[in-house]
């Protein structure tokens, strides 16, 4: 059993997607299901390397974000709160707290570099956290959005010497899909809510930034994780049912996932002087 | 006048042999290195290819210090190159999910007490620097031994120190059990008298 436990696909896909499975159906007829994503997560935390903050290193900074996104989805969803600024204010949120992320890393290099690495790195999760919140309201396109960003930062990562944060890519990636899978067989949608996309926008970004900053992600690798969200909130496949939606839109949003994962698996074949 | 004078030149042998030796550490002549267990099948052998310190020790006062910091990028296990594979070994190891060399460019070891044997340093203990954690470590020294460097002619210790530690005390957690938690350090040194 305990062999069972320690064995990283279990870790990173058969436990967390069984948890956004049970957690998904038990919670579907409420505003909250999309907390199987933060679940599911953190089911892969504790089974790899176990939730704690001491130290309070780049990557448990990350894990405590990444932790307390959907509560304060849930916070925001049940608040009914509505402004037209709140998704970019929670984007430029998730971009400053980048910075203190990465901060002990940054602090080790020159000023200039300093500012391009730090900057960077935050506009780019500022920038796929928007883009996330922007499919907020559909199921469907947040699922798919889920599944391809996951994949891409999960597989990215294990070419790019961060094994861990392949882990948390395929976990994001299967408790994807197994909200995706509900709305299958529900043939209907599972709408997702900042509680959902605040997760998946702020997992997705920061362990694909950390896999850049820590590991050897390169940054075109990154920019290519941009059109995932982009192509799942496009009217692709718009006058299809729900069911043949999710497979169409799931699909597609795999396949640009693929660039991501190319660029990585090139830089393995090229790499830098 | 006469006897304090005689009595203060009986006593210079002795504050003299009283008087801590110090020791820089010769970094190519140093070497930090580890073991571990892999799968339960055999032992991987890695070595820290730059680090920096200093000893010194009084004989008579039986006192001692040390401090050893470690460059964490310069891990070698013998698997630098990554061939077909998307990563080779060391660089893994580099990363976030072991050193975390980016974030924590160095690793140490700092001395709070020297115990010694019948004439020199038998262990020390001190603090172990990992990941920014700091534990409790002993360093039982296998041999200690102090001669004459052939070359310049100065004094020159060296020996080699050994210690055990959990790598999970330190955060570093990834793929326990199957890489090993407990990483057995041997450190072989030398330095010169400064």
């Amino acid at each position: 059993m305990q062999a069972l436990l320690d064995d990283p696909m279990v870790q990173a896909g058969v436990a967390p997607f069984l948890v956004a499975l049970v957690l998904g159906r038990t919670l579907a007829s409420t505003r909250l299901a999309w907390l199987a994503i933060g679940a599911a997560v953190a089911v892969a935390f504790a089974m790899s390397t176990g939730i704690g903050f001491t130290p309070l290193s780049a990557s448990r900074k990350i894990m405590l974000l990444v932790l307390l996104a959907p509560l304060l989805g849930v916070a925001i969803d049940l608040s009914s709160l509505t402004h037209r600024l709140l998704a970019p204010a929670l984007a430029l949120l998730s971009g400053l707290a980048t910075l203190w992320v990465f901060q002990s890393v940054l602090a080790q290099r020159e000023a200039a570099d300093a500012w391009i690495l730090g900057g960077g790195v935050a506009l780019f999760v500022a920038v796929l956290v928007h883009l996330c919140l922007r499919l907020r309201d559909d199921g469907v396109a947040a699922g798919a959005a889920t599944v391809g960003l996951g994949l891409a930062v999960g597989v990215a990562a294990i070419l790019s010497a961060s094994l861990g944060n392949m882990m948390n890519g395929i976990a994001l990636a299967v408790a994807g899909a197994a909200l995706m899978l509900l709305q299958l067989l529900r043939g209907s949608a599972l709408v997702p809510g900042f509680t959902g996309m605040l997760t998946v926008g702020v997992a997705a970004a920061l362990f694909a930034a950390a896999t850049f900053v820590l590991a050897e992600l390169r940054w075109h690798a990154l920019l290519a994780l941009l059109p995932v969200p982009l192509v799942a909130a496009a009217p692709l496949y718009a006058n299809r049912s729900p069911r043949v939606r999710v497979v169409l839109l799931g699909l597609t949003c795999v396949l640009v996932a693929v660039p991501t994962i190319l660029a990585a698996w090139l830089a393995t074949r090229f790499p830098a002087s | 006048m006469k006897r304090r004078l005689a009595l203060t030149l009986a006593a210079l042998p002795l504050i003299a042999a009283a008087a801590p030796e110090n020791f820089t550490l010769d970094p190519t002549h140093t070497y930090p290195s580890f073991t571990v267990e892999h799968w339960g099948l055999s032992m991987m052998h890695g070595r820290f290819d730059k680090s920096s310190g200093k000893f010194s020790f009084d004989r008579a006062a039986k006192t001692g210090s040390t401090e050893l910091t470690i460059d964490t990028a310069s891990i070698t296990t013998g698997d630098n190159v990554k061939g077909n594979r998307p990563q080779s070994r060391d660089d893994h190891l580099r990363s976030g999910d072991f050193f975390n060399v980016k974030e924590f460019p160095t690793m140490s070891f700092k001395s709070t007490k020297v115990n010694f044997g019948a004439e020199l340093p038998a262990s020390v203990e001190g603090n172990l620097t990992l990941l920014g954690v700091t534990k409790p470590m002993t360093l039982t020294f296998e041999r200690f031994k102090c001669g004459q460097n052939p070359f310049n002619k100065k004094d020159r210790c060296g020996g080699n120190a050994v210690g055990k530690f959990k790598r999970s005390d330190f955060g570093m957690k990834y793929a326990i059990p199957g890489v090993g938690d407990e990483i057995a350090l041997n450190i072989e040194f030398e330095g010169d008298k400064d």
